[in-house]
């Protein structure tokens, strides 16, 4: 949690240290990043390039966090080993 | 610093602030913008960080709807002429009531090399202390893809269409981290999010050198919606820019410049553009045309940092 503001002064009109705004992006997806854990190394290359950082580490891996993933399949063209496959939402 | 676990590789240890940003952001999928953003906030933390910021796609995001914010940052919109201007006060007031703060005005390539051009050459002038990042996508893109003052030769965009009479913009882009540079700055550099290190390197040397005056970070970004780019290949835009050296990727201290990154054998620029629609209609003799700046501006590039040596041994025989 990150602690409230230092300056004395504000500005502006919109209040940050109630909850903050959040859009359903996980409902804009088509595609959708599915995994195959034999391939991925762990390199973390999908976290550090996902605009949505949505990425959630699980020690060794990396698992898109399927409520906010925008489904833009980055993470599938950027991994070198080619471990995230993008499948048609609905799919099996 | 780092909390980064075994595995990772070290440029984790540069996005270890929390991300200041809520998880659902309005951008469209695969914008490098919300990247951008989010890194911004990671890479500077967000205690002592204000952004200001004009009318843009990242002013939804930083200003909030109604009394509601989308981040935990303090942001100050602004209008475009005056965007500068206004960084300028910001961290003069919080200079003189002897607060530490990091003043970043976030602007798009419109703002920063059209509308608010003058503001901001005023300021590089003055030598002001904050970080000015100007967020390049070549183009008016919130408004509906219209030409701007960066936008490249060849170009189709809504105000420069591809017809029987016009074949895209037909005049060429204005290299405006040259300009700032050549205003002599602490620190003008170049970026794009394809090189995560460099920019968050970049980014944390101007956090430094914006003591001693205004520090510039032009940001390469590309929009996936406006430049007909698939989403998922918006990343690899930006390595590609860099590998043809269409842009290449450079920081300047006070008119002394370095290459931060050297392409050892540069790209042809078809595999730049044969990855973005807007330059679909081009024809061999254009692509020549746009490869003749693309090596013109980087010849000149090359021809500035060897530009340090002369200066080196000037300092020397002076010394002697």
């Amino acid at each position: 949690m990150i602690k409230k503001f230092q300056f004395r002064e504000e500005a502006g009109w919109s209040h940050a240290d109630e909850i903050l705004l959040c859009l359903d992006t996980g409902s804009w997806r088509v595609e959708r990043p599915v995994l195959n854990k034999e391939k991925c190394n762990y390199c973390g290359l999908c976290a550090l390039f996902c605009p949505t950082q949505c990425m959630v580490d699980r020690d060794d891996h990396f698992e898109p966090n399927l409520a906010f993933c925008k489904g833009c399949g980055i993470c599938a063209n950027e991994c070198p080993r080619k471990a995230f496959r993008m499948r048609k939402e609905g799919d099996a | 610093m780092t909390n980064r676990k075994g595995g990772l590789s070290k440029v984790f240890d540069y996005f270890c602030n929390e991300d200041p940003f809520a998880e659902g952001l309005s951008p469209c999928p695969g914008c490098p913008l919300e990247l951008a953003l989010r890194l911004l906030g990671k890479i500077l933390g967000s205690q002592d960080l204000v952004m200001t910021g004009t009318p843009s796609c990242s002013n939804p995001v930083m200003t909030g709807q109604n009394v509601g914010a989308w981040h935990r940052l303090t942001a100050y919109c602004t209008l475009m002429t005056g965007a500068a201007a206004n960084a300028t006060g910001l961290s003069r007031q919080y200079r003189r009531s002897g607060q530490d703060a990091t003043v970043v005005c976030f602007n798009g390539d419109g703002c920063a090399a059209d509308i608010g051009f003058q503001a901001l050459s005023g300021a590089a002038e003055r030598g002001e202390n904050f970080i000015y990042v100007c967020y390049d996508n070549e183009g008016y893109m919130n408004t509906g893809v219209q030409r701007s003052g960066t936008t490249p030769i060849g170009a189709k965009t809504a105000t420069t269409p591809v017809g029987p009479k016009q074949r895209g913009k037909s005049t060429r882009r204005k290299n405006l981290p040259l300009l700032m540079a050549m205003h002599r700055i602490p620190y003008a550099a170049t970026a794009t999010l394809s090189h995560l290190e460099d920019f968050a390197k970049k980014l944390l040397k101007a956090k430094e050198k914006k003591n001693e005056g205004l520090a510039y970070i032009h940001l390469f970004a590309p929009c996936p919606t406006g430049w007909g780019v698939p989403t998922h290949q918006a990343i690899e835009v930006c390595r590609n820019a860099v590998r043809t050296n269409y842009f290449p990727l450079w920081e300047a201290e006070k008119g002394i410049f370095t290459l931060t990154h050297q392409v050892k054998k540069p790209k042809p620029i078809m595999e730049y553009t044969r990855l973005i629609k807007k330059y679909n209609h081009l024809k061999e003799d254009e692509l020549e045309r746009i490869q003749e700046e693309v090596d013109y501006e980087y010849e000149f590039l090359r021809h500035l940092t060897e530009f340090r040596k002369c200066v080196a041994t000037k300092h020397q025989t002076a010394g002697e």
